[in-house]
């Protein structure tokens, strides 16, 4: 599935193959990094995971950019950034919250 | 060695050689964006295109047997023809235009041939790394789509494939910023290259000398140079222009006929003479010579950005020439 996933994310982008693969490396790097400095359960977990994730993904689209000389497109950073940071922390939220109602009530 | 140092080789530095590799290998032979084309782009067409099939289907039922029978139906028949006489009414004039011009030539090459397919939008802009102007239709490979093939609509030119999948195509749009598309004016016959600024933007046409006439309203047409686009299209029509104060090249600035959001159906033009475009617009370097593509021939899709329009220059993002000269964007009002 994670397969499939990447080569649907990828098929459907406009850039090279690789972008998406760089990013999920950064996610799960960066999951590593969060869960070692605080527990999941931690709000300050999602915060932190949330803010890294989204400047790892302004990092990876400017570079993919940049590497492929297409025209300067992306918009400017810290609004993108915010923006996503937002969307990943609202979306982590609810996935926690259904995950722990679904009667998981042990540790994530 | 110390486990430290094995853990840092086997984590990070191992991984980043092969991601390298991996990319590298993409960038020269192309396997893997083909790979991703046929089965994400696929999978991601076959989720939109029921929707979107679904939609269609309830709106005319709508407009056809509940909301004003019959009057409805014979006025979408003649704004249909009306579509159909435009088109044809373009094409025309120009190849009438052209005939005292081609008469006092003493050799000429034939038209290239072109077939028309018709195509559906299904999609915009889709998934995370949606970084140029494109849509979604519901045409691909099996249908005999190729890279850079040029999509118009009735109105004019709409862009080129850009990723061509097994039965669903993304398309680059004409105001996409790396799109550059050769014309010529309709009126002074003035070639031009008219490029994208992104999407909410004028495009800029360039390279149109200090002198040279050119007005408000003016309709821009493709001039058929580099082989992508047929010669005779509508691209745009000219919305300001700027005499030239120190430059050699008047400001000029122009709008798409057809906005972004009345796409529906477009046509997909293919050469019916086996001439090859070049590149795929979303492509690596030149380097990525043999992703399924020919090399370029001198009338390729290759960027020049900063030549004059009597050389080949269309669409291409990377072909280690470019680097796109970064001036203001002119944003509509």
């Amino acid at each position: 599935m994670t397969l499939l996933w990447v080569l649907v994310q990828e098929g459907i982008g406009n850039l090279v193959f690789g972008v998406v693969i760089l990013f999920y490396a950064g996610l799960f790097a960066f999951y590593l990094l969060s869960r070692w400095l605080l527990e999941p359960e931690n709000p300050l977990f999602i915060l932190l995971f949330s803010l890294l994730l989204a400047c790892w993904s302004w990092v990876v689209l400017n570079g993919a950019i940049t590497f492929q000389e297409l025209p300067a497109q992306m918009h400017a950073p810290w609004p993108w950034i915010a923006k996503q940071w937002l969307a990943y922390m609202i979306f982590w939220g609810i996935s926690l919250l259904m995950y722990q109602r679904r009667g998981r009530h042990g540790r994530v | 060695m110390s486990p430290r140092f094995r853990y840092l080789v086997l984590f990070f530095f191992l991984p980043l050689f092969l991601y390298f590799s991996m990319y590298t290998w993409n960038w020269k032979t192309g396997y893997l964006d083909r790979l991703a084309s046929a089965t994400g782009l696929e999978l991601a067409g076959w989720i939109l295109a029921p929707g979107r099939w679904l939609q269609n289907n309830v709106d005319e039922f709508w407009s056809r047997y509940v909301y004003l029978v019959g009057v409805r139906q014979e006025n979408e028949d003649l704004t249909l023809r009306v579509r159909e006489l435009e088109f044809e009414l373009g094409r025309i004039s120009e190849k009438a235009k052209s005939a005292d011009r081609l008469t006092s030539l003493l050799r000429f090459s034939p038209e290239a041939s072109w077939e028309k397919r018709g195509g559906r939008v299904i999609g915009q802009k889709l998934g995370p790394n949606a970084i140029l102007e494109t849509l979604l239709i519901d045409v691909g490979s099996m249908h005999g789509v190729r890279p850079n093939d040029p999509v118009i609509s009735t109105k004019g030119v709409v862009g080129r494939i850009a990723k061509p999948g097994l039965h669903f195509s993304s398309v680059v749009l004409l105001s996409d910023a790396t799109s550059r598309i050769p014309v010529i004016t309709s009126e002074g016959r003035v070639p031009a290259i008219v490029q994208g600024q992104g999407a909410g933007a004028f495009l800029e046409v360039k390279f149109i000398p200090r002198n040279d006439p050119v007005s408000p309203g003016e309709i821009l047409l493709s001039s058929g140079q580099g082989g992508v686009f047929p010669k005779g299209i509508p691209v745009a029509r000219v919305v300001e222009v700027t005499p030239a104060d120190v430059s050699l090249f008047q400001k000029v600035y122009a709008e798409p006929l057809l906005a972004l959001r009345y796409y529906e159906e477009l046509l997909v033009l293919s050469r019916n003479d086996g001439f090859d475009a070049g590149q795929a617009v979303i492509a690596s370097p030149v380097t990525n010579a043999t992703s399924g593509q020919s090399a370029p021939p001198a009338g390729n899709a290759s960027v020049a950005p900063e030549t004059p329009p009597a050389t080949n220059a269309s669409v291409t993002p990377g072909n280690g020439a470019s680097t796109a000269t970064r001036h203001p964007v002119r944003k509509k009002p």
